[in-house]
């Protein structure tokens, strides 16, 4: 048995009877059997799931009932770092518990909670129990779905995680028209731009998102994307952080012409694609060894049993099969197994190409490398002295 | 004090509650402001509580007919005592949704 909040998100009046539909978070509900809501006048009422997302943590349940209004729903964007905010829950089954605090941050992600992530970070006290609770603005209006906390003892520590209510309603408005959520999708791999990796692409963009792979067959690949094209725009807005570029692409119903300005060989340029659709499990998109000594990695030609192995195609860069402990290589978290695609915007196929760029470019020190783990590439500089 | 010193001193112990009545204005305004924030917390949580739900879930174990870390008393009892380490995941996780 597990407990959670939730609240009324919309009432659809209907013929014979309403439907409430009430939020709250996917974890608080996910493989239940039985669902039971109860309101603050101690009305109990059986619901069932409408909807779910795991993906963002978002559920919706219903009701049949209408007594209580659905709550407005405010707009996270004008969120601002040190408002004032409300959460509204039930820790540890201690039913309608306020607390107050400020907006701490906004738009934290990497946590590794969920697919999607955006969240607003607060220090209204937040517990186990306030999952799916609403985070509130003093004109009562729900900016965020309490769904995590940062904690060391298991309880509140200043530390929570809000969904933002713009993304949680648009996953909620789809799971109660369809009963499932549709992703738009590019398929690209992409990365956050470094100071260091505008330099190596000798660009003076140092914000962006940097495109490190393009599936094929992908609307990007249609749209003529290219690899170590920089994202500075989306829909005309600019683009900044990986998060927040890969919350709007999915947010775009499949079938939209969208724009995306890029920066390529240092000229800026607007691409337009069409907006696919995310199918489950998709993602965004080798035997002799040879050595470089100065990078501490031993390499070797992706066979076809190597690249099956590590998810690549053959003949197409190098897997890394030793990596020196302390060297610029495991310094930059490469590993047995990372495939090699290219050296300074080279392409290596063997390990001579490997051994060849590298050496072409040992006297400045520094190499680009195009790495991959497990199907997923990446823009790696490494430094030496 | 002779009249000299009193004399010279006056004006200042004129000048002093002139001086210290605008602290007690900062302070009352302090106050008056707590008092409306306080308000606004009070308005949001008597709009918005009514429509805030408390959920409760329940799921079937199958296959364990009796398991050590079952209470025989009943949910309740396993829910209230779980419920204070809380319940879904281990203590030890530093970032965790927080579900009861």
């Amino acid at each position: 048995m597990g407990q959670g909040s939730g609240f009324v998100f919309k009432i659809d009046k209907g013929m014979l009877s309403d439907t409430s539909y009430i939020l709250t978070n996917n974890h608080v509900v996910e493989g239940a059997d039985k669902i039971r809501v109860t309101f603050q006048d101690g009305r109990e009422l059986e619901a069932k799931i409408t909807g779910a997302d795991p993906k963002s943590d978002i559920a919706i349940l219903e009701i049949e009932d209408s007594e209580h209004l659905a709550l407005p729903m405010g707009n996270s964007a004008n969120l601002e770092v040190g408002e004032w905010v409300v959460a509204v829950g039930n820790p540890f089954g201690l039913s309608h518990t306020l607390t107050v605090g400020v907006v701490s941050a906004k738009g934290r992600s990497g946590l590794g909670i969920n697919d999607y992530e955006d969240f607003i970070q607060t220090d209204a006290a937040i517990n186990p129990g306030n999952s799916g609770g609403p985070l509130l603005n003093l004109d009562g209006e729900v900016v965020g779905i309490n769904t995590a906390i940062f904690s060391r003892s298991g309880g509140y520590m200043g530390v929570g995680f809000a969904i933002p209510v713009n993304l949680a309603k648009n996953i909620a408005d789809q799971l109660i028209d369809s009963g499932e959520v549709t992703r738009g999708y590019l398929g690209i791999v992409i990365q956050n731009m470094t100071p260091e990796l505008a330099e190596s692409f000798d660009i003076d963009e140092k914000k962006g998102i940097l495109v490190a792979q393009v599936s094929e067959d992908s609307p990007a690949e249609k749209a003529g994307l290219k690899v170590g094209d920089l994202i500075v725009r989306y829909q005309g807005e600019k683009i900044t952080e990986v998060a927040d570029f890969r919350n709007r692409v999915a947010l775009t119903p499949p079938g939209t012409a969208s724009n995306l300005t890029v920066i390529r060989n240092g000229k800026r340029k607007v691409i337009n694609v069409n907006i696919g659709t995310l199918e489950d499990g998709q993602v965004a998109a080798s035997a002799s060894t040879g050595t470089a000594d100065e990078l501490g990695l031993t390499v070797q030609t992706l066979t076809a049993d190597l690249a099956r192995q590590f998810d690549a195609k053959a003949g197409q860069g190098v897997v890394v099969t030793e990596v020196k402990p302390g060297s610029v290589a495991a310094m930059a978290g490469i590993r047995n197994g990372t495939v090699i695609l290219q050296v300074n915007k080279m392409d290596v196929n063997s390990i001579a190409d490997f051994q060849r760029a590298v050496k072409k470019r040992s006297g400045d020190k520094r190499v680009l490398l195009l790495v991959s783990d497990r199907g997923m590439s990446r823009y790696v500089v490494l430094s030496w002295r | 004090m002779s009249h000299r010193k009193l004399l010279f001193f006056l004006p200042f112990l004129l000048c002093f509650p002139l001086l210290s009545a605008p602290l007690h204005a900062v302070e009352d305004g302090g106050i008056a402001n707590l008092r409306q924030t306080s308000k606004a917390f009070a308005s949001v949580a008597r709009e918005v509580s009514p429509s805030v739900v408390f959920i409760q879930v329940e799921s079937v174990q199958k296959g364990i007919p009796f398991s050590p870390f079952q209470s025989p008393f009943g949910d309740d009892l396993l829910n209230v005592s779980l419920a204070t380490v809380s319940p879904v995941f281990p203590i030890n996780v530093s970032i965790s949704r927080n579900a009861g």
